[in-house]
């Protein structure tokens, strides 16, 4: 509880000791988020030229982007993701992180773990994993697969791919942001949880009324990084065209597409340009979600 | 009058950029290769210690090592002399503005090196009449057919396309299941429709492009894939697609338009010994690409195919140079080469252990050979190679079975679009 | 009295679907390297192949440049543990200070924090580079373990943890006994946030370990690559993936899939380790005494 001592009051406003705390994260922060962030966004303005030399412009390379013909249909598909992937994520992190806090079994800490280990395949095994789970030739659910094409044709179309990849994103995503909204619920102080049942709450209303209030600022952070990495996502796109090339575009999502601007065209403007306007999506819902859950205040909800 | 200004242009931009670095017999090189080329790199520089050649492997990804050396270019320093590139087309991004990498070899390698590589692999690798890249390695295309079945059946093999359209109609009414190849991705992109000469990956200079699928030389590939894709004997899925994988191993494919190495790698691993119930062993063997009516020529197409690129900064470029032309045409790299040598000589000392090969049905060098030396110049490196292959499987893949003329105007729309965005004047 | 979610039934229900749809690609994975490719393609997906093929898969990924793959795998590890020093260090009492002190400009730095895990990391290829080539860092291991110590997660995480689970009134009892900042910091705040800090430092080792992006623009040297960025190296190389291999480098879907479970075991005996720690409730306490 906060005390109202003006002592106190002073005593913690010293200006000095936080930022001692702060400084060598402050550096990073300076050296590694903030400085490069600016440098792109400076990037966005120069367009560069296949032929002659590169130009200040503040708008060139935003219209370029936004009228390239393949943006709609990675936006499309980005929307068909984050709609599939992230309400049933979110859904089974939280029912399994619950579950798992409600009652704490060996059962439940074997869950936590199994969760976690699809997410800590990366690279060119995931490509591989998936890959061979999502061909129906080859694939342990192949049976299941196959009620859906025909013997000759491939899983992978424009119709499943929001689904496959949502899949994925699911079996990468989920483990990590169980282990994070366990560790929340966990430090939820045992005798608020014990005197809500004492007075007759149901396993529900303490999770409604108690549990989820309480770890609040979790909750927000896992939503607007979340809602971001969907928008973003690059990783399982990248690795469905590392096995099946032909099944899906190389630049199926936006971030595809940024990525592909930096390294196939060396156009650092128009990446620069197109991850700016990302950022910004995703900046306005997670303030959106910041002012729902008040999430900055050092108030007594804590 | 248009192309001379702009070759001029572009001459002059590159001119009045970084001045050439002043060269220096002594000067240590850096090589960047690919994990299948660092045992032949590693092999030169122990053999040449007063080189001091660092071997770096690298990733070979598609853009990685374009942007790789972009970023080195920006800051100024950790430039490769030599670079090996697996996606040959990338070095149309190298050569042009802002990164402007690659030395032109014109002075550096004799003529008589340089007439030794297959026409094809120099003349895609010249830009204003400078030759920018030595070719490593050649994915010709061919007519793979398997020779037992087709005499138990009693097919001809096909030396036309009308007759290759003929025989897909009889194979799905006779032998429903079996499949005479796939057109996806690349592999229809290259092996038939630049083959056949349809204009659109072809570029006049790094920045002027002639796109139009609708000319004949695209519209008569549309009308022999169009009805075999909708009729399934040919397949709209990667060679590599675990599906398509299985079809083979079944004995499925009759016949096949690919490249030099297709036999070896998709059809050779199917033994009985590995599991697969049917046996490729003895039974394939290479033809003449088919042609088109009015053609004189059996033109190819190129599936893959890597090069090999000096850099215009590189402190030493007379080793770079000798480093790049040994590992095209030093005859021990050719003998152990997994894929056609894009150099003569090694492609001939390559052709006779595949004339001697027993697993081939009869000996394919001779039609290999030729092939090499008719890919149809319509087969040029672009910037926006992937874009074409991704929009190519969006509309004449996704449609073009059912309506050919509608997927190959869309197609042709993106690709122009692509063309642009990627810095290209258009003509059509 | 026992509190559960729908009953034993229901939870233990949900707890086999997620075994099971967690679980199944692994336990693929962990039979992929025991077959060929061509039994891997054509044998049934789930039966045992010999454990012969696992010692041919990895005399296979051996086989390349004279066992680089152990070099990889010994940088992953240094890289891991030199960025988790430096990512504890920097991130924790960071977020420490963002919750328990109010200063001016603190909810900016919150702010930017949370921005910077938002930026799609492409667009950092070219400033970054640049950073590090300035200093003369590009082609050595610091271009890779700095930028991996700024660590906005952890700061993140120890942030929402001071705020909702260590009372102000247990610092306050601290000072009132005449601790200074940095005794309160690192005698109280410290162990009664064990939990969370094992947590961040067990993403940090993941995030290090798995780490591909940025040793791939950074490091052009094969001896300097972590695991991640020389597996890729190895799989584009001969294109043993979706490319069909046309090289004749050994290394295809059975020695990717051995590779990847070699790559995972450390990560996985870390969680093991770190399971431990991970449960709180000690903060309940903390007041009482």
């Amino acid at each position: 509880m906060e005390s109202k001592n003006p002592l106190m009051v002073r005593r913690r406003g010293r200006r000095t000791i936080p930022w001692l705390f702060l400084s060598p994260y402050l550096v990073l922060l300076l050296a590694f988020g903030v400085a490069p962030a600016i440098y792109g966004l400076y990037e966005s303005f120069i367009v560069s030229s296949v032929v002659g030399p590169s130009s200040f412009s503040l708008v060139k390379n935003f219209v370029a982007v936004l009228s390239d013909y393949r943006l709609p249909d990675a936006a499309k598909h980005v929307f068909l993701y984050l709609l599939f992937w992230l309400p049933i994520m979110i859904v089974a992190v939280f029912a399994i992180a619950l579950a798992i806090d409600a009652k704490r079994t060996r059962f439940g800490a074997i869950t936590r773990f199994v969760s976690y280990v699809p997410g800590a395949v990366t690279g060119s095994a995931a490509a591989l994993l998936w890959l061979f789970m999502f061909s129906p030739q080859v694939s342990p659910i192949g049976g299941f697969l196959r009620l859906f094409v025909g013997k000759s044709d491939t899983f992978l179309s424009d119709n499943t791919l929001p689904i496959v990849l949502a899949v994925m994103g699911i079996s990468a995503g989920a483990g990590g942001w169980i282990v994070v909204l366990h560790g929340a619920l966990t430090a939820i102080p045992r005798d608020i949880v014990e005197s809500a049942s004492l007075e007759g709450a149901n396993a529900w209303q303490t999770v409604w009324h108690i549990k989820l209030p309480h770890i609040r600022g979790y909750i927000a952070f896992i939503l607007i990084v979340s809602t971001a990495q969907g928008f973003q996502v690059f990783v399982e796109p990248t690795v469905i065209a590392a096995g099946a090339p032909a099944q899906i575009s190389q630049t199926w999502s936006i971030n595809e597409l940024v990525f592909s601007y930096a390294t196939l065209n060396s156009n650092y403007g128009r990446a620069s340009a197109l991850a700016v306007l990302l950022l910004l999506v995703c900046l306005v819902l997670a303030i959106a979600i910041l002012r729902k859950t008040r999430l900055y205040s050092t108030g007594a909800e804590g | 009058m248009g192309a001379v200004a702009v070759i001029i242009v572009v001459c002059a931009c590159s001119g009045a950029k970084k001045a050439q670095a002043i060269s220096n017999p002594n000067a240590p090189i850096t090589v960047w290769v690919d994990a299948a080329r660092a045992p032949q790199a590693q092999a030169y520089a122990k053999a040449h210690p007063q080189e001091h050649i660092t071997v770096d492997i690298v990733s070979a990804g598609q853009g990685a090592n374009t942007s790789a050396i972009a970023l080195a270019e920006k800051a100024g320093k950790g430039i490769p002399d030599v670079i090996f590139l697996g996606s040959p087309n990338e070095v149309t991004t190298l050569l042009a503005n802002p990164i402007n990498y690659p030395l032109a070899l014109n002075g550096r390698v004799s003529k008589k090196i340089l007439s030794g590589f297959t026409s094809g692999t120099i003349s895609r690798c010249t830009f204003n009449s400078q030759v920018y890249c030595l070719g490593n390695d050649e994915g010709q295309t061919v007519l793979w057919y398997n020779k037992v079945l087709f005499e138990k059946w009693g097919y001809q093999v096909p030396a036309t396309f009308a007759q290759f359209k003929a025989l897909g109609m009889k194979l799905a009414q006779q032998h429903p299941g079996y499949n005479l190849g796939t057109v996806s991705g690349r592999y229809g992109v290259e092996g038939w429709f630049t083959a056949s000469g349809c204009p659109m990956l072809d570029p006049t200079t790094n920045t002027t492009v002639k796109i139009n699928t609708m000319s004949p030389n695209c519209v008569r590939v549309g009308d022999v894939i169009g009805p075999l894709m909708a009729n399934g004997t040919l397949s709209t899925l990667d060679l590599f697609n675990k599906t398509y994988d299985t079809e083979i191993a079944e004995g499925k494919v009759v016949a096949f338009i690919g490249a030099s190495w297709t036999a070896d790698f998709a059809f050779k691993p199917m033994t009985t010994n590995s599991g697969t119930k049917f046996d490729a062993a003895g039974k394939f063997a290479a033809a003449p690409m088919p042609r088109w009516s009015g053609e004189k020529n059996n033109w190819s197409g190129e599936v893959g195919g890597g090069i090999w690129i000096v850099s215009r900064q590189s402190k030493n470029p007379k080793n770079a140079v000798a480093f790049a032309v040994a590992m095209t045409t030093s005859p021990s790299i050719g003998k152990s080469q997994s894929t056609y040598p894009a150099y003569g000589p090694n492609a001939d000392i390559w052709l006779k252990a595949k004339a001697n090969d027993k697993w081939y049905a009869a000996d394919p060098s001779t039609v290999l050979r030729n092939a090499a030396q008719n890919v149809n110049p319509a087969n040029g490196y672009t910037r926006y190679q992937t874009q074409a292959y991704d929009s190519y499987n969006a509309t004449v893949i996704k449609n073009g079975a059912k309506n050919m003329s509608a997927a190959l105007k869309a197609w042709g729309t993106q690709l122009t679009q692509a063309a642009e965005s990627t810095g290209y004047t258009v003509t059509h | 009295m026992r509190i559960h979610i729908g009953g034993g039934i229901g939870r233990n229900a949900l707890f086999v679907v997620t075994i099971a749809f967690f679980g199944l690609p692994i336990v693929w994975l962990l039979i992929a390297p025991t077959k060929s490719i061509n039994q891997l393609t054509f044998m049934n997906p789930m039966a045992f192949g010999s454990v012969g093929h696992i010692r041919i898969a990895l005399r296979n990924l051996l086989s390349f440049d004279h066992a680089i793959f152990w070099r990889w795998m010994l940088n992953s590890v240094w890289y891991t543990i030199v960025t988790l020093v430096g990512a504890l260090l920097s991130s924790v009492p960071a977020g420490y200070a963002l919750a328990k002190f109010n200063f001016r400009g603190r909810s900016e730095i919150l702010f930017v924090t949370l921005i910077t895990m938002l930026i799609p990391g492409a667009a950092l290829i070219l400033p970054l580079y640049l950073e590090m080539s300035a200093v003369g860092l590009t082609d050595t291991p610091w271009s890779v373990i700095l930028p991996l110590m700024f660590y906005p997660f952890g700061v993140y995480m120890t942030y929402l943890f001071a705020k909702h689970s260590i009372p102000d009134s247990v610092l306050e009892a601290g000072r009132l006994d005449g601790c200074s900042e940095f005794g309160l910091f690192t005698l109280i705040f410290v162990p009664l946030s064990r939990p969370t800090i094992v947590m961040i430092g067990f993403f940090s080792v993941v995030g290090s370990w798995n780490s591909f992006f940025l040793p791939y623009i950074m490091l052009t040297s094969q001896h300097l690559a972590n695991l991640q960025t020389g597996l890729q190296i190895l799989v584009t190389s001969t294109g043993a993936i979706g490319g069909g291999n046309l090289t004749n480098i050994p290394i295809r879907a059975p020695e990717v899939a051995l590779a990847a479970i070699v790559s995972i075991f450390p990560i996985l005996l870390v969680f093991l380790f770190a399971q431990r720690y991970l449960a709180a409730g000690q903060a309940a306490g903390a007041e009482k005494g």
